[in-house]
């Protein structure tokens, strides 16, 4: 990894002195923070145009969103294109409806099992030292691991357990996937929880039990929100899984409709851009609201 | 409440209780590694039987090591390593190197600093199903790339149907989606850098190359790592982009390891093949993680 | 009335003792403090009663009734903890409360007691704050509170005074002391501070190496000491030790154990000791007589480092010909400096004999009349 060796501490060094002349030579005209800042807005607009594009074709008419070369703003909007994709896609309501579902539910599942455990494996002395040595690595490998690999055989699994096709599959699925990542959140949370605390409780009347739900959960309360949050925004986003795991509508999620849009129809754009932006508003409005919690998760590396 | 007059204290009531209490630790945890053991765990022991076996119109036959040998002396998926390998390569030099620079320049005097950070957090936040169509849309025939790049190119360049193109066309949507994510742990670790550090190194002589040599880059070094490990594991899984944009082709040149899977195990319903190709990537993912977990102290 | 009895009760984790035939009995209302060094079993004994820690063997009893199998909930126990573990997501009064609130009291009755406690410990004015918004005494008082606000028929406390800085240690020892006696409630404490427990302790339990050394009142633990540990773990500075024998059969004179470099009159040595075994002799500082010319009976030494502490010095004293150094308390207006030679003597009760091997204290055979400790009863 960060080797010094000798010839890229050169190139280092080299570039730093470019970068380092760039910047004093800016300095002396004055005109680092209109760079800097330069800079910075080309990055905002980098960032947001794409999305920018998408939200705005869902607003125009397939001509004008299509036009060569192309309109960066379009005069003539237009919400037809929000009914007309329920109007010819119906099946719409029911990927909508499935996403919901297997959001909340694999959320629900991943969080309340991935708590659990994390007190436990944190909290209670184990055989084999399973809690202090094992869980870390076991949670690395997991949130490391693939879903590719487990996913063929999962499917000749679900086969034969008649999971295929099915809602509660893509919970049980996503929330196995999840547990790892919830486990990896919470485990400081809990690891900074004074023992005496649990045993006051009990001391005040609760059992066991009884002062992890009243006394542990509240006090990491920061942390469940944070696991939870990850854990939606993974849930939703998610295509491997519902691509291969489902077939039809009864269970098929908005990434899976999103993904297979083009095999089912010539490309509507001015459809396929509503369908985009329906699927994007959720969490970027969840996103937007919980925007502390997001960049302290990002920066921790709370990435799948 | 005194010791005599409570009915609970004592009997079938007090040694569930107690009961309980005792196998708390399992109650707590066995849920949870159940859930774990059935869909990680069974999984693999099951690849692992199925790599022994040939599927086929005529069902499914027990072959021995077949697989393997097959899979590792034909070319296919070494190919598609090679692609997966590129495009990590390309994503996570592009993600690193511009995600560190833009944090460095976020991090001088710049305006609307926490506001650029919050629309930092828009890329990764989408559906990276819904960040291919973006750029799908972006790359349409005579679409808003082609107009940009006008200037350089006659015509409308084929982005996605060109095979020397197409691998780099799946690459800048990744570099857009998590460039920011590099950006966002660089900055917070370029903040939290301390400001009477700084002013020792000056005070010290320092000039500016060297403090950030010798006071920045030790503070950032480990987020360094951090990225660069959660980027090529990242990059390894790539899937909804490349099945969105280009579905491995044109002529398999996008075929990254997990579309040669997804391709062998449901196009051609060869679940053996497919769960041997499953076991192998494993083994890479593991050896990877083990690397990183070894080499570097950040915790996981 | 409530009586705490541990019936031979032992403790081990895996192959290491916790405690060891632990055998004690707290009488009601009395406030017993676990006195020893960290590690000996002191909280290991203490969390065995409230229900923390399940005992390997033995039994524990309050009122006879064994609760040894018990839900530390159905103990009718509360507890003080080191950490105080203040719940921190609640307020003061929520905390206070809070064991009446999971046994069901209704809203206004918690109210009315909380505020009733509030009053008894003087933080009436708290009531609405934050936990963390407070200073650690006031951390303290609350603690004790809901410890307190169930009215529990035994109280424990483990070490609660720790973090407190020296002047606030005193303030709350003494307002604990007082508010055990109103409430009468039986209160077992542990510490490992000697001066906490002499001050707080009707009855002390010194304890090490997980088993239990002496029980008996602050007086008796510090004036008749059952063995070695005891007596050189009790009092401040430590009892000086010193390996001597007779130095002739019948002699009322000791000598350095090896070498003779010393020598000391010390009257009524037990008979128990035999002409030429060696054994310990403890002294405290305070109980040697020095002289600054010979005189008959006493050992000559030389003074090596000097403490004024107000009315007296702690003198630091090398015997000649000899490394061992002991510790000498003198009267200030004992005009000696560092090089100094001095003659140390013993008066005589004041100096207590131990076996070598076992530490065990061997005393008189013929208890003096004239002695003006109080000899009670030992375990």
């Amino acid at each position: 990894m960060a080797t010094d060796t000798q010839p890229s501490r050169e190139v280092g060094r080299t570039l730093l002195a470019g970068v380092e002349r760039i910047h004093e030579t800016l300095d002396s005209y004055g005109l680092v923070p209109t760079v800097t800042n330069g800079i910075a807005l080309l990055f905002v607009v980098w960032t947001l145009f794409p999305v920018y594009w998408m939200v705005s074709g869902s607003l125009r008419t397939r001509s004008d969103l299509l036009a060569t070369p192309p309109k960066l703003v379009s005069t003539a909007l237009t919400v037809e294109n929000y009914p007309e994709l329920f109007v010819q896609r119906p099946a719409f309501y029911e990927f909508l409806f499935n996403s919901v579902v297997v959001t909340v539910g694999s959320t629900a599942l991943a969080v309340l099992l991935g708590t659990a455990a994390t007190y436990g494996f944190v909290n209670y002395e184990f055989p084999y030292n399973l809690g202090r040595f094992h869980l870390p690595f076991l949670v690395l490998t997991t949130r490391f691991l693939p879903p590719i690999v487990t996913v063929i055989p999962l499917y000749v699994i679900f086969d034969t357990a008649n999971l295929l096709n099915t809602r509660l599959g893509l919970v049980l699925a996503y929330a196995a996937f999840n547990i790892p990542f919830v486990v990896w959140m919470l485990k400081g949370f809990f690891a900074e929880l004074p023992d005496s605390i649990v045993e006051a409780a009990v001391l005040d009347g609760h059992t066991e039990l009884g002062a992890f739900f009243k006394i542990v959960l509240p006090m990491v309360r920061p942390g469940l929100i944070a696991a939870t949050i990850f854990t939606v925004i993974n849930a939703w986003n998610e295509l491997l899984f519902a691509v291969i795991l489902t077939s039809n509508t009864e269970a098929q999620t908005l990434p899976v409709a999103l993904a297979t849009f083009k095999t089912a129809y010539a490309i509507q754009w001015e459809l396929l851009t509503v369908a985009g932006t329906i699927a994007m508003a959720p969490v970027l409005l969840f996103a937007f609201l919980v925007r502390e919690k997001l960049l302290r998760g990002f920066t921790m590396g709370a990435v799948r | 409440m005194s010791l005599q007059s409570d009915t609970a204290v004592g009997g079938r009531y007090e040694s569930a209780l107690l009961w309980v209490e005792d196998h708390l630790r399992w109650i707590l945890t066995l849920p949870a590694l159940a859930v774990l053991a059935a869909f990680f765990v069974y999984p693999v022991g099951r690849a692992l039987v199925l790599s022994l076996y040939q599927f086929d119109a005529a069902g499914r036959q027990f072959v021995g090591f077949e697989n393997y040998v097959a899979i590792l002396t034909a070319g296919a998926f070494w190919q598609s390593l090679w692609i997966t390998a590129k495009f990590m390569f390309f994503a996570v030099s592009f993600e690193v190197g511009l995600g560190i620079a833009i944090a460095f320049v976020l991090n001088s005097k710049v305006r609307f600093r926490g506001l650029i950070q919050t629309i930092g957090l828009v890329p990764l936040v989408i559906s990276p199903t819904v960040v291919a169509l973006l750029w799908q849309l972006l790359y349409q025939n005579g679409g808003v790339l082609d107009s940009l790049v006008a200037p350089l190119t006659n015509g409308p360049v084929p982005w996605l149907s060109d095979p020397s193109i197409a691998l780099y066309a799946l690459v800048l949507p990744d570099v857009w989606q998590m460039t920011p994510l590099v950006t966002l742990i660089v900055l917070a670790g370029l903040q939290s850098v301390p400001d009477h550090v700084q002013e020792a190194a000056m005070m010290d002589g320092a000039g500016r190359m060297r403090r950030l040599v010798d006071v920045t880059l030790p503070y950032i070094k480990e987020l360094v790592v951090l990225v660069l490990i959660l980027r090529v594991i990242g990059t390894m899984r790539v899937f909804a982009k490349v099945f969105v944009l280009t579905r491995g082709g044109p002529a398999k040149s996008t075929e990254v390891i997990s579309m040669a899977m997804y391709r062998e195990a449901f196009s051609y319903g060869n679940y053996g093949r497919a769960s041997t190709m499953a076991l192998l990537l494993l083994l890479i993912a593991l050896a990877i993680t083990y690397a990183f977990a070894t080499v570097s102290e950040v915790e996981f | 009335m409530v009586r705490v009895r541990y019936d031979d009760v032992t403790k081990r984790y895996g192959n290491e003792i916790g405690a060891k035939n632990i055998d004690i009995t707290v009488d009601d209302g009395e406030f017993a403090v676990l006195l020893g060094p960290s590690g000996c079993g002191k909280t290991t004994t203490l969390r065995c009663l409230a229900g923390l820690t399940d005992p390997t063997e033995g039994e524990i009893r309050i009122d006879g009734t064994d609760i040894t199998d018990r839900h530390p909930k159905n103990r009718d126990i509360a507890m003080v903890f080191q950490e105080l573990a203040l719940y921190p997501h609640m307020g003061v009064a929520a905390n206070i409360g809070y064991p009446l609130k999971v046994e069901g009291v209704d809203k206004a009755t918690r109210r009315e007691r909380v505020e009733a406690v509030t009053e008894t410990l003087d933080i009436g004015e708290l009531l609405d704050r934050e936990t963390d918004e407070l200073s650690g005494g006031q951390r303290q008082r609350v603690a004790i509170g809901r410890a307190i606000i169930r009215r529990p028929s035994v109280f424990l406390m483990d070490e609660p005074l720790a973090s407190l800085d020296a002047k606030l240690k005193v303030e709350m020892r003494n307002e604990i002391k007082k508010l055990q006696r109103e409430l009468g409630i039986t209160t077992l404490y542990v510490t490992h501070d000697q001066e906490e427990a002499m001050t707080l302790g009707d009855k002390l339990i010194v304890m090490n190496d997980g088993t239990v050394q002496q029980v008996g009142t602050p007086a008796e633990v510090y004036h008749d000491p059952a063995n070695q540990f005891v007596a050189g773990f009790i009092g401040s500075p430590s009892m000086n030790f010193l390996r001597v024998r007779r130095e002739a059969a019948g002699s009322q004179r000791v000598v350095a154990a090896n070498d003779a470099t010393f020598s000391f009159s010390v009257e009524r040595l037990p008979t128990a000791v035999g002409d030429t075994e060696p054994f310990v002799l403890g002294v405290r500082p305070q109980y040697f007589s020095v002289h600054q010319s010979p005189i008959d009976g006493a050992a000559k030494a030389e003074v090596t480092v000097t403490e004024p502490m107000g009315d007296e010095q702690l003198l630091t004293v090398q015997f000649d010909g000899d490394g061992r150094e002991i510790a000498v308390r003198a009267p200030f207006d004992v005009g000696v400096t560092r090089g100094d030679t001095i003659w140390l003597g013993i008066s005589g009760e004041r100096a207590y004999v131990f076996d070598v091997e076992t530490g065990a204290r061997i005393r008189q055979t013929e208890l003096s009349t004239d002695t003006a400790v109080p000899t009670g009863s030992r375990p």
